[in-house]
């Protein structure tokens, strides 16, 4: 019985010592994918900043080399598994990604027009190169781990237009003072002014060309191609020799923004006559948006809906902005003079999905036009 | 009977000695594999936060309040707890996104607690805060 008893002892730790060595790898396995996964979660987030970068970057400059030098910086700026992740510019890829019909994209480097960019990040360019497993690595049979990531940021194809109030107010000068016409004209019939063109320099019909000509010229330095169309508006009005009609696609979406500019500058040849039916040019924008042959279904669709007075006629442009809506159209509002409806324009941008904003200048005017042109999105698309 | 009594003590002895040994180890291990674990999925969280809000930082009407709402309701929902959060401005130099341009560099920062985070810090100890941040720009 005691020699039985002496052989038994120790058998504890033989046991525990094989529990303890099946606790250790579970223990490590565990850390390790943890450890594993969290290195993946950085070198993704490093990735798709850099991509971003590459794409905002290339959006406002138009210069790929300077595209690259912005991913390269940012994403130096993330560390992955304790250290600083590069890439270099040949992992910097420029192209056109285009949409599946399952919503997925696909991306081909060099195509055009260049809409992508595309950033493969991998631990053989981190500094450091590969990273060591944190835990029983060699008793795993594996001491280090490589990961690889590819980011595709795509700047959407904007299609926007341009819907510009032409009823009779936008001959008035800029102080917010009802019918007071700028210039020479100042003081004159209101009558004999209202038959005028507005003035070249003094009107907000001037103030509003001066906008949107920036807004082009933005748009023009994009080389992401985006599409303008143009829509004037006012109300149906006969006298003698002077018509109006309630709403006029002047311009279908085009990316020859000088025809764009030609047409705001005949508008104001002419006598801008007529009262304000907000509806109906905003219908009008609608249909160049959602016109087969020149909208394009994938862009991003955006109606810049401005008016300087109060709605006067015409039906409820708070309904339509939801109908543009639920055809993917965003409405964004602006409102320009101290006597324009910026109530029911905000309501009307709300309801369209849009923003809403105010100019109780031309100079502020000129500023929305270039943050609008400024701030199209670009999207991570893997 | 009594022979066999007296060859048992032994053997009892032999294994409380023996447990008495391998026992800390077991619980060091199994309370290290938490801590260790727990440390990287908080992590997980938080870098998932920062990288979640600077994407909404990046959004050309988003401010500072945007961003740092965003980010304590993404923290709140994954259960980080003592985190504070730091939305910067890189190239203007300023903590906020008063005036932010379109292409300026933007970094938010999360500064987590370890003991805030943890059931236990018995191994690995306190090992007071960590960081994550990204970095991106405005769009």
């Amino acid at each position: 019985m005691k020699r039985h008893s002496v052989e038994r002892s120790g058998t504890i730790i033989v046991l525990s010592a094989f529990v303890l060595a099946m606790l250790s790898i579970i223990a490590a396995l565990c850390m390790n994918s943890a450890y594993v996964a969290l290195a993946k979660s950085e070198m993704r987030l490093a990735s798709d900043a850099s991509a971003k970068a590459a794409s905002i970057t290339y959006g406002m400059t138009g210069d790929i080399a300077a595209a690259r030098l912005r991913a390269r910086q940012i994403c130096q700026r993330h560390s992955v598994a304790g250290a600083p992740l590069q890439i270099r510019n040949i992992d910097v890829y420029f192209g056109h990604a285009s949409q599946n019909a399952d919503g997925t994209y696909t991306f081909t480097e060099n195509a055009q027009p260049t809409n992508s960019t595309r950033v493969h990040t991998s631990f053989v360019r981190r500094t450091g190169s590969v990273a060591a497993l944190p835990a029983l690595g060699q008793f795993l049979g594996r001491t280090e781990f490589e990961l690889e990531e590819d980011s595709i940021a795509t700047r959407v194809d904007n299609d926007i237009c341009l819907v510009v109030d032409r009823s009779g107010s936008m001959a008035w000068d800029l102080t917010n003072e009802l019918y007071s016409y700028p210039a020479e004209l100042h003081g004159k019939s209101i009558i004999q002014n209202y038959f005028l063109p507005p003035h070249a320099t003094g009107s907000r019909w001037a103030a509003l060309k001066d906008s949107v000509n920036s807004f082009l010229t933005i748009l023009d330095a994009n080389p992401y191609q985006p599409r303008v169309s143009l829509v004037s508006y006012s109300s149906n009005f006969d006298f003698g020799d002077f018509h109006s009609d309630v709403s006029t696609i002047d311009q279908p979406l085009t990316i020859d923004f000088n025809s764009i500019r030609t047409k705001m500058t005949e508008i104001g040849t002419r006598p801008v006559i007529g009262n304000t039916n907000i509806a109906a040019g905003l219908r009008d924008g609608i249909t160049t948006l959602s016109s087969q042959g020149t909208s394009r279904p994938h862009a991003t669709h955006n109606i810049v809906l401005l008016t300087d007075g109060v709605m006067t006629q015409g039906d409820d442009p708070v309904a339509l902005a939801a109908v543009a809506l639920s055809q993917n159209i965003k409405v964004h509002t602006i409102t320009f003079s101290a006597h324009a409806d910026q109530e029911l324009m905000l309501e009307v941008a709300t309801a369209g999905g849009g923003n809403h904003y105010h100019a109780p200048d031309a100079a502020t005017l000129t500023s929305i036009f270039t943050e609008l042109a400024e701030t199209l999105p670009a999207m991570l698309v893997q | 009977m009594a022979s066999q009594n007296t060859d048992l003590k032994p053997r009892k002895g032999a294994a409380t000695v023996e447990l008495a040994f391998v026992l800390p180890v077991f619980v060091a291990l199994i309370f290290g594999s938490i801590e260790v674990n727990q440390r990287l999925h908080t992590k997980q969280s938080a870098l998932i936060s920062a990288y979640e809000s600077c994407r909404v930082a990046t959004r050309p009407i988003s401010d500072t309040d945007d961003v740092v709402t965003h980010c304590q309701t993404l923290l709140t929902q994954q259960n980080v707890q003592g985190a504070t959060i730091q939305v910067r401005n890189m190239t203007q130099s300023r903590n906020d996104l008063v005036d932010v341009a379109t292409g300026d560099e933007i970094r938010v920062r999360i500064t987590v607690s370890w003991a805030a985070n943890t059931v236990s810090n018995y191994v690995v100890g306190n090992q007071g805060n960590f960081v994550v941040q990204a970095f991106m720009l405005r769009e």
